[in-house]
């Protein structure tokens, strides 16, 4: 009789080894070698506008971000739901254990035991454990690009942030530029040498600039809103603040061919799907193969019945596919094929298109800042001292010497955002190639300090 | 008649007269590196056998003109005819020290050389055009054959650009006239292209004095940093000049005690000019019409000289002293100023100093109490004002800044002049002539 049984702990065994056998979880070590890979080495010439305290700096203030911030723990958390179904859906059926009591009248009792595994399963598990490598491949590489992307995005904020604050700075003095120049215009009114409707333009000026002012104040608030969330710290916590700084990054040196060539290879995004592709064309293959095949179990039963003795057997049952061959199945699989086949091509020429666009907005606003720096800014300061000369020799008014000085912060001010800009565009470029950050480091900081 | 280079070497019958010519033949481009006048050497004082310029100041001969900050043309004879020679060309300009233009005008200056010449006169004025456009040039007010009268177009062609024509006639009147283009006239009167003219009585003795001032009035726009008149402003000009200078660079007029003395003034400007002389009554004697008999003769201390008029006053210069002379229209005695700016007069800018001078660290308030102090920060160089412009206020006197500009001199009146009409400095009061502070 157990010689009998003697395959049933076999099938058992082998059930075992097939559910221990769902492919490796390279958890959160491989995750984090994908993002490190991707990352720009630290940048250490980050100087910045001076603080009175000792604030974080920008890169403490990430990395702090990335291990601990709400938006990193729901991309790990994510990525562990994501892991358990991969698992999940990698175990074999479990086999079922029946007993059967059966009692006749004259004290005849008939007892049955009976082991059943359903076979599917086991047969395939060289391409299940394909499959599920795959799939976890998938979710890790998914796992990685949100959280390059996360880092992205606080890095932008951090540039929003720093944008924000300089910008008031500047506006700050435009509205004092403008104040000014309607407090003159008070005295030129008290003395009667213009009349109010000039004093009332002078001091709607005044109005406007303060106004516009107030609306850098908002902006600084929502930045910063919107940064101290990515970084996962309430509003009352401002240390939690890095210090301000706006960085020029270094030009990408690269051709446009080259920058495509290396985002086809370090996108995770398309990585993933790559893998999703592979994925299913395993699948469709198998299903190709194996469709007609649906189920088949492996039974294993003992019977012992009173004054008998105990009979052991075992059996398949097979599933016939005599009115479903399968054909749908195949059909499936191949459209789902087809489908990771076209949003593959899709997302290639998308990321071609997509790294041209981002590096010809890098080129413009690089431009933009560099007409800022060899250009406006010089050309608004000289027209200051030009329009001082005029003033000297009264051949021009003070109003107009300080709308000069009001147009030179105004220049100051826009120079800051076409800075930030072109950090922006330089982070989402790198994105588009998938990496981190610029993998350059920094050259230059704006600071108001140089302002005249 | 046009003339070739050919027919001119063989008027001419010199060869200095043909080396100034050729230059002007062969090389079109000539003028932008010379500035000389291209003048007839012949009719250089070294030659004055062959071209008697008027004599040295005899009452009864008449004296020679003086064109304030200029020259008299010379000329030549030939054949009995006083051949003159203008070169039309773009030239650099100073107005005074630190203010110089790209202007036009004749043989190297504007106002172009006086041409000085006698009632009777048969007179040939060559011109030559080596401005970049044509050219023709209009003696104003002269009486003359219709052909010659330079009107481009109505009377002869143009005068295209490397061409040199002849104009002629017999000089039927005295008097003080003038020269200037009747071509693109907004742009070449714009540009300083204008001279005088000058036609003696036969009879010298006639309208013999014993200094003989001439001047041209006229304006300029020449906005403050620019280097070039623009033709486009028709009122609002920057520069007001005597012979296209400014005050301080206007030469004085310098005389001697007990002469008669004669100012000439013309008007090319595009406003008219109430001439005013300090401490004499003058008469005014003539005008565009030539000299006026006795009984028109009227006494005044202001003369005002119309655009497009001349007139000369007399007077004898019995005091001595530094007598201003200016046209009185006080903007036209100020050099560049600024028109409609904020009027500062009065105006308490000093309790905003503190956040006015941290958003402009150089800004100076001025001109609560006026705007004299703008001459003290500006003469004393504590300013600087844009590249080639001259403060609006200038001119130190020796009891302070004279503050004035544009239309301005003076007309010094020595009993000795040891160096002859050269500038004697500041004039001497003797004591108790001179007004004194009481408190
Ligand atoms: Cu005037």
């Amino acid at each position: 009789m157990n010689q009998h049984m003697g395959w049933a702990p076999a099938l058992l065994a082998l059930a075992i080894t097939g559910c221990a056998a769902p492919p490796g979880v390279r958890h959160e070590a491989d995750i984090q070698a994908l993002v490190a890979e991707r990352q720009a080495p630290a940048s250490t010439g980050a100087a910045s506008t001076p603080a009175a305290a000792p604030t974080p700096s920008i890169e403490s203030a990430l990395r702090d971000a990335l291990a601990t911030s709400p938006a990193a723990r729901a991309i790990w958390a994510r990525y562990g739901i994501t892991e358990a179904e991969v698992r999940e859906s990698l175990r074999l059926q479990n086999p079922s254990l029946g007993f059967l009591r059966l009692s006749a009248d004259g004290g005849i009792r008939e007892t049955t035991y009976s082991l059943s595994q359903p076979l599917l399963d086991l047969l395939f598990t060289g391409y299940r454990r394909r499959q599920g490598e795959l799939a976890a491949q998938q979710a890790m590489q998914r796992c990685a690009a949100e959280l390059l992307g996360l880092e992205a995005d606080i890095r932008i904020a951090f540039i929003g942030h720093a944008a924000a604050v300089l910008a008031q700075r500047a506006g700050q003095r435009e509205r004092e530029a403008a104040e000014l120049s309607a407090q003159l215009a008070a005295r030129f009114h008290a003395a009667g040498n213009i009349s109010e409707l000039q004093l009332r333009r002078e001091q709607a000026a005044a109005s406007e600039a303060a106004l516009l002012a107030l609306q850098r104040d908002v902006d600084v608030a929502q930045e910063r809103g919107h940064l101290l969330s990515l970084l996962g710290h309430s509003g009352s916590d401002s240390s939690a603040l890095p210090e301000i700084a706006v960085p020029l990054f270094d030009a990408e040196p690269a051709s446009l061919a080259e920058l495509q060539q290396r985002a086809a290879v370090q996108r995770l995004d398309l990585a993933a799907l790559r893998a999703e592709r592979d994925l299913r064309a395993t699948q469709a293959r198998h299903t190709r193969r194996w469709s007609w095949f649906r189920g088949a179990t492996l039974e294993a039963e003992r019977e012992t019945a009173t004054g008998e003795s105990a009979r052991t057997g075992g059996g398949v049952a097979l599933e016939l596919p005599l009115f479903d061959s399968g054909a749908n199945r195949r059909r499936g699989a191949a459209a789902r094929l087809q489908l990771r086949e076209a949003q593959l091509q899709g997302l290639t020429t998308h990321i071609t298109n997509e790294v041209e666009a981002r590096r010809a907005e890098v080129q413009a606003r690089r431009e933009a800042v560099s007409m800022h720096a060899s250009t406006l800014i010089e050309q608004r300061e000289r027209i200051v001292l030009l329009t001082q000369q005029r003033a000297d020799f009264m051949l021009v008014g003070s109003f107009e010497l300080i709308a000069a000085r009001q147009q030179q912060f105004a220049a100051w001010r826009t120079w800051i955002e076409s800075v930030a800009q072109l950090a922006r565009a330089q982070i989402r470029l790198a994105q588009a190639m998938g990496r981190a950050a610029p993998d350059i480091t920094i050259t230059e900081m704006l600071d108001l300090e140089d302002l005249p | 008649m046009k003339i070739s280079r050919r027919n001119l070497l063989a008027a001419a019958g010199g060869a200095t007269f043909a080396a100034g010519m050729a230059r002007g033949a062969e090389d079109p481009h000539a003028h932008h590196h010379h500035t000389a006048p291209a003048e007839p050497a012949a009719a250089t004082p070294a030659h004055t056998h062959a071209a008697p310029t008027p004599a040295a100041p005899a009452s009864a001969q008449g004296a020679r003109i003086t064109t304030l900050n200029g020259r008299s043309l010379p000329f030549r004879r030939v054949n009995g005819v006083k051949e003159f020679h203008l070169v039309a060309e773009e030239i650099e300009h100073e107005f005074a020290p630190g203010t110089k233009i790209k202007a036009w005008g004749y043989n190297g200056i504007t106002p172009g050389p006086t041409i000085e010449a006698v009632e009777g006169d048969r007179v040939r004025i060559l011109v030559t055009n080596r401005l970049p456009e044509h050219t023709s040039i209009h003696w104003h007010g002269i009486l003359l054959p219709c052909g010659m009268d330079g009107v481009g177009g109505l009377t002869q062609p143009h005068i295209k650009p490397g061409e040199t024509w002849a104009y002629e006639f017999t000089l039927r009147q005295h008097g003080t006239h003038m020269y200037h283009p009747h071509a693109d006239e907004v742009v070449q009167l714009a540009s300083g292209m204008m001279g005088l003219f000058i036609i003696h009585p036969r009879d010298r003795a006639q309208d013999a004095v014993d200094r003989d001032f001439a001047f041209l009035l006229h304006n300029w726009a020449v906005h403050p940093g620019t280097y070039r008149p623009d033709p486009s402003v028709m009122t609002d000009f920057d520069l007001w000049t005597f012979n296209s200078k400014l005050f301080p660079a206007i030469d004085p007029l310098v005389v001697r005690t007990g002469q008669r003395v004669r100012i000439r003034v013309g008007n090319l400007s595009m406003h008219d000019h109430p001439i005013h002389l300090h401490g004499f009554r003058f008469q005014v004697t003539g005008g565009d019409g030539g000299r006026w008999p006795r009984a028109q003769w009227r006494s005044e201390v202001t003369e005002s000289v119309a655009v497009g008029q001349t007139r000369d006053i007399e007077f004898v210069a019995d005091v001595p002293g530094d007598w201003a002379l200016h046209c009185h229209k006080s903007h036209h005695t100020m050099n560049a100023m600024g028109h409609g700016i904020p009027n500062p007069i009065g105006v308490d800018q000093a309790s905003l100093g503190e956040r006015l001078s941290a958003l402009l660290p150089g800004y100076h308030p001025m001109g609560q109490g006026g705007m004299a102090e703008h001459a003290e920060h500006s003469g004393m160089g504590h300013m600087h004002g844009p590249e080639n412009t001259i403060p609006m206020m200038v001119g130190h006197g020796p009891f302070g800044n004279v503050e004035m500009g544009g239309m301005f001199t003076v007309l010094k009146v020595r009993d000795r002049l040891p160096d002859g009409y050269a500038d004697p400095g500041w004039y001497e009061h003797p004591r108790g002539t001179q007004a004194w502070r009481v408190e």
